[in-house]
């Protein structure tokens, strides 16, 4: 199939830079270990049990960064495409332009998977084994992994939402900084969501940033029973469904109004 | 010397001038610097409502720690922006066009470029911080301790001017350095916010000794709040060292710039 080729083009496009592939796993490992670290510090120094054991929190920063460092999204690909005028190019192709951005995405997504989180995971887990929570039901894993793949998407549409504003705004880098910023806060990349104020959390829940990291991580912890489970797993695939709606009507009326200059 | 003030004037106005070109865009960059940066400032806050300190550092002290890595930033990338971004002269061959001008190669790529988004966004945010913060800690502004505070952030962005000259300098041997930078500067300085007290005993010795950045923070602070905290492994002698650190590495940091730029072989092109 024709996107399987871009997605294994990209992939390839990955292994030129070895040193550079290095650091950049160095970099994952660093940022999970000094959160971790940060929090371990809290818990100690307070000598209070928190909202969820240390190794909850653990077990979830591990995941967490983990996971959103390999979904590396270049919210301003289409933008730049724009600048030089490619997209042109790309526009007479006969390809479905959304699904060719995915399949790019993927690409990497599926090198950085393999070479950058496998590794890095392994590494975190030896280094925190006394903490880390190891999920033994394979069908809570079986769940967590589908769970991972929609969460993905919901990133994947929130960012391909920023993307098509390009059309309409000279330069996206701020709407997209500032969508990083919602994403770090609430979706528990930067803090553990149980300890979110209550009120944000409950309205988090409502919103389409619980549903990239957060569901996944709740399940691998156990912490939502199976009825729970299926209402979060459709709630992901409505959020999916929502805002791919919303990019896709974007692009179409984007696309009407495409002015290039230059190229 | 007056001739250097003013063309650094000009490149000031000119850079300016490109950095504001579209008026609503750049308020937006500004805007979209500081929400980023406060992210980890709301982070700690909303931690800091279920905890009561860390490693005997209270949420007020811990924001003070962190305003100084806002300000120095603010400060440094309006005169080291072109050390930042000094790779790319080298991957393209654009020193060749400072090499042959009749002024310091240093000063050209010093004074031609300011990133004034990221200065104003850090600045602001790390002025708000400290005003806050300073106000909430019991800190006594005479002006014994005006000027400290003030000499604390001179040397807090001539220690990270060294580290950057370093950087720079290394960008003629290996000619891809961010990522080296990556690891080293803005990974470390991600998590400066934290009393360095509370990591490893490694990264402790890592970030005093080798990446000092605990000079530009860690050690001021407790030297404008008059304390030296529970936890410091290190001799309190360190305390009020930063203006020579600073001063130190910015010397050292210089004679290994003019070592390398001998090596310099333009790319073509």
């Amino acid at each position: 199939m024709k996107y399987m080729f871009f997605l294994k083009r990209a992939f390839k496009n990955n292994t030129m830079y070895r040193f550079d592939y290095f650091l950049s796993w160095l970099n994952v490992c660093i940022q999970i270990f000094i959160s971790c670290e940060i929090w371990k510090a809290l818990y100690m120094t307070n000598h209070v049990s928190g909202k969820v054991s240390l190794s909850v929190v653990l077990t979830s920063f591990i995941i967490n960064l983990g996971l959103s460092n390999i979904y590396s999204i270049d919210d301003l690909a289409v933008q730049r495409k724009f600048g030089d005028g490619t997209i042109i190019c790309e526009l007479l192709k006969p390809i479905n332009y959304r699904l060719y951005l995915l399949a790019d995405t993927v690409g990497n997504i599926l090198f950085k998977l393999l070479f950058n989180m496998i590794p890095c995971a392994i590494i975190m887990i030896l280094v925190y084994r006394k903490s880390f929570i190891l999920c033994k039901n394979p069908y809570s894993i079986f769940v967590f992994v589908i769970s991972i793949l929609l969460g993905f998407l919901v990133l994947w549409e929130i960012s391909s939402i920023v993307q098509m504003l390009c059309f309409w705004i000279v330069n996206v880098w701020s709407i997209s900084t500032i969508k990083n910023v919602f994403i770090n806060v609430l979706a528990g990349t930067m803090l553990p969501v149980w300890y979110l104020p209550n009120t944000i959390q409950n309205i988090v829940k409502y919103t389409p940033f619980s549903a990239i990291y957060i569901t996944p991580i709740k399940i691998y912890l156990n912490q939502m029973g199976n009825k729970q489970q299926t209402i979060a797993l459709l709630l992901q695939l409505v959020w999916i469904l929502i805002l791919a709606l919303i990019g896709n009507f974007l692009w179409h009326m984007g696309k009407k109004k495409l002015v290039v200059q230059g190229g | 010397m007056k001739d250097v003030i003013s063309l650094y004037y000009h490149y000031c106005k000119t850079s300016i001038k490109a950095w504001f070109q579209y008026r609503v865009d750049a308020f937006l960059r500004i805007f979209a610097v500081m929400a980023r940066e406060s992210t980890a400032v709301i982070v700690m806050y909303i931690t800091f409502l279920n905890f009561d300190n860390i490693g005997g550092w209270t949420i007020y002290e811990l924001l003070f720690l962190y305003s100084f890595m806002f300000l120095t930033y603010g400060i440094f990338i309006i005169f080291f922006t072109g050390l930042r971004d000094f790779q790319y002269l080298v991957i393209q061959g654009d020193l060749d066009k400072l090499l042959i001008r009749p002024r310091g190669v240093l000063f050209q790529v010093l004074a031609s470029n300011s990133d004034w988004f990221a200065a104003l966004g850090h600045g602001t945010l790390g002025v708000m911080i400290f005003i806050y913060s300073s106000s909430k800690i019991n800190i006594q502004w005479n002006p014994a301790n005006i000027l400290l505070a003030c000499s604390c952030v001179c040397s807090g962005v001539l220690i990270q001017g060294a580290l950057f000259l370093i950087f720079a300098s290394l960008s003629f041997f290996i000619v891809k350095t961010d990522n080296l930078r990556n690891v080293l500067y803005w990974n470390i300085k991600s998590f400066m916010g934290y009393p360095i007290s509370i990591y490893p005993l490694l990264i402790q010795y890592f970030v005093v000794y080798i990446i000092p950045l605990a000079f530009v923070n860690y050690f001021p602070t407790q030297l404008i709040m008059g304390c030296f905290k529970a936890g410091n492994i290190f001799p309190e002698i360190y305390i009020p060292l930063s203006t020579v650190v600073g001063i130190f590495m910015f010397g050292v940091s210089y004679l290994f710039w003019r070592f390398s730029l001998r090596f310099y072989a333009s790319t073509g092109s």
